[in-house]
């Protein structure tokens, strides 16, 4: 297989992501069957040339394949009905928007400015703003790999990051929202880590049985999480539990 | 959609099936197949979406090869199906040509 310059890697994988953004509004075509014959054109058409393959050598291959909106323009059915015509021109709208942000470094640094003010602002206004970022992000981790690059990826990555971190939080230490840490003395603090330890039991048994679910709402954190680590927590949830009740009972 | 592009779009998924008829090709090859007849493709990138709906379609199926001169290529061959729709298709392509020539030739008499 030919080398490219790093360069010119980049700018096929940047090239490739647009594509699946033009094509994304599309039902009757799947990405990925496009993208992988894509990648075996591309090669296919650089055979010959001298390696590595530079930029200038793939943007020429490039333009033979044409504007990838005019070929979702010859992929696409006529719009059926005004519902299926408005939601198409709203996915329009929307992937022209992404498209145009993802050229360049606007949409991470408007995630990370997103983010960086949603945490002070953290209640009504900083809340709403920290969900938009989120889902802005994650939308880019699933359609848009070509931005998860160097420091592109950090930023993007950065409202990810506070968003599982915060849900990771919330229902972790859920019994906390009815029960004072603080004060009120030795005993209530050993209660309290009783009812922590019934309630991760609970969410470990949860999490074993559905690692799926897990690996979803923290991506891309989570990767790697399955039913062991389910196990695990309800593991720690239990000695919580034994640890507090042998206090408590003494 | 202009009327040129609605019309090419149909005239491609016919162009493509008839390159897939008999044969087993990869993306690459029909693009090479098509492109020595002019006025079927825009840019070589129409083909490929079109060869996705194809398969969404069950007019063709796909085998996974491994290629040493580059990344896995997908032969494409026509399915039964793809073979009966290619036989429908070219009776409406025939008889949609027959009668716009037939009216064509009608109104240059009239004038």
């Amino acid at each position: 297989m030919k080398t490219w310059t790093p360069d010119a890697s980049e700018h096929f994988e940047a090239w490739l992501g647009r594509v699946r953004l033009s094509i994304a509004g599309d039902p009757s075509v799947n990405a990925d069957d496009v993208a992988q014959d894509l990648r075996a054109h591309v090669h296919a058409e650089l055979e010959g040339m001298p390696e590595p393959v530079s930029v200038g050598a793939l943007e020429r291959v490039l333009a033979s394949l044409g504007n990838p909106s005019q070929w979702s323009d010859v992929a696409r059915e006529p719009h059926p009905n005004t519902a299926d015509w408005i939601t198409r021109n709203i996915t329009d709208v929307v992937t022209a928007w992404q498209q145009k942000l993802a050229d360049d470094w606007g949409l991470p640094v408007l995630l990370v400015v997103l983010t960086l003010f949603a945490i002070p602002t953290f209640d009504w206004i900083g809340a709403p703003l920290l969900v938009v970022a989120y889902f802005v992000a994650r939308s880019c981790v699933n359609y848009s790999p070509h931005l998860l690059v160097g420091r592109r990826r950090l930023m993007i990555y950065f409202p990810l990051a506070v968003g599982a971190g915060l849900l990771t939080g919330l229902v972790l230490g859920f019994p906390l929202s009815f029960r004072s840490v603080s004060a009120e003395g030795y005993r209530n603090q050993f209660e309290t880590l009783w009812v922590l330890g019934l309630w991760w039991i609970l969410v470990g048994i949860v999490a074993a049985r559905e690692p799926k679910h897990v690996r979803t709402a923290l991506k891309p954190f989570a990767e790697t999480f399955d039913t062991s680590h389910g196990r695990m927590l309800s593991l720690i949830g239990l000695a919580f539990l034994i640890a507090s009740s042998v206090v408590l009972m003494s | 959609m202009s009327w040129t592009t609605q019309l090419r779009k149909g005239a491609l998924e016919l162009a493509i099936l008839h390159a897939l008829n008999g044969n087993r090709l990869y993306g690459y090859d029909i693009v090479r197949i098509l492109r020595r007849y002019s006025g079927l493709m825009i840019a070589d990138g129409t083909v490929y979406p079109i060869l996705s709906r194809l398969k969404a379609d069950g007019l063709v199926r796909t085998t996974i090869e491994d290629s040493p001169d580059g990344p896995p290529r997908k032969y494409y061959e026509l399915t039964d199906v793809g073979r009966a729709s290619l036989d429908e298709m070219n009776q409406a392509w025939e008889a949609l040509v027959s009668s716009v020539e037939e009216l064509r030739h009608a109104g240059h008499k009239a004038g």
